[in-house]
C-alpha cells in the first residue's frame, strides 16, 4: 500500500514535470513575407509583421537583425 | 522595432520594418531574421520584396543637375562639410564605383595629380561629370577638392 503511494506520488510529480518542461512557446506569423509592388525610388517602405504565441510558454524575441 | 520582446501564450506581436530606396533600382529583396526561444522553428526568416522604378534616372540630364533638386538630395547634401574619404563616399561614389558608369577609385588613382585636380573642379567634357569647383557653380570648396585628391592618391 505504501510503496504504491509513493508510486503514485512520484508518478504525478514526473507529470507536472512533465507539463512544465512541456511549456513551449510557438511563433506564428500571420504573414512572412510581403511584396510592396511597383514603388518609386526614394519612398520609404514600412510594414508590420504580425505575430501570435501560438504555444503555452513564454516567447522570447532574441535578436532581429535586418539585411 | 519589435513590440515587446516577451510574448505570453496567446498574446500577439509586431516586427516593424522598414525599407529605403534611395538609389535602389529593379527587384529588391530586404530580409529581417527573427531568432526566438521556439524551439521548434528557432530562427524565421521575414522578407520584404519590391519592384523600384527609377524615375530620377530615366531620360539623360545635363551633368550639373545633379547640383539641383531633387537630384541633390542623393548626390550633393550628403557631402556638405564633409572631407577626404567621407566626402568620396558622400558625393562620388554613387557614380565611381566599380560596375557604375565612371572610373572606379583605383582607375582615378593612376590619373596624375593635375589631370585629377582639373577633372574634379572642372568637369569632364562629353561626359555626365560636372565641374564641383564652387569657382564653376559646383558644391566643393578648395579645401575639400585638395582633401579628395589626398583621399585617392594616397589609397
Amino acid at each position: 500500500m505504501k510503496v504504491r503511494l509513493i508510486g503514485a506520488t512520484v508518478l504525478m510529480l514526473l507529470l507536472a514535470g512533465a507539463e512544465v518542461l512541456h511549456a513551449q512557446p510557438l511563433i506564428s506569423f500571420e504573414s512572412e513575407s510581403v511584396d510592396f509592388g511597383d514603388v518609386r525610388q526614394g519612398e520609404v517602405l514600412e510594414h508590420d509583421f504580425l505575430f501570435r504565441n501560438d504555444g503555452t510558454g513564454t516567447l522570447v524575441i532574441e535578436k532581429l537583425t535586418a539585411s | 522595432m519589435v513590440s515587446s520582446d516577451h510574448i505570453g501564450p496567446n498574446e500577439t506581436g509586431r516586427i516593424r520594418a522598414t525599407v529605403k530606396t534611395d538609389g535602389k533600382k529593379g527587384r529588391i529583396l530586404k530580409t529581417v531574421q527573427v531568432e526566438t526561444n521556439d524551439p521548434v522553428r528557432p530562427l524565421v526568416v521575414l522578407k520584404l520584396r519590391a519592384n523600384v522604378i527609377d524615375a530620377f534616372h530615366e531620360k539623360p540630364l545635363q551633368p550639373d543637375a545633379i547640383f539641383r533638386s531633387p537630384c541633390r538630395k542623393c548626390h550633393l547634401d550628403r557631402g556638405r562639410d564633409q572631407m577626404g574619404a567621407a566626402l568620396f563616399r558622400a558625393d562620388c561614389i554613387m557614380c565611381h564605383m566599380r560596375g557604375k558608369s565612371a572610373p572606379s577609385i583605383s582607375s582615378l588613382k593612376k590619373l596624375s595629380r593635375e589631370r585629377l585636380k582639373e577633372a574634379i573642379e572642372e568637369g569632364v567634357p562629353d561626359s555626365m561629370m560636372p565641374g564641383f569647383s564652387w569657382r564653376v557653380g559646383g558644391p566643393l570648396t578648395e579645401a575639400q577638392i585638395r582633401s579628395l585628391l589626398k583621399y585617392i592618391k594616397g589609397r
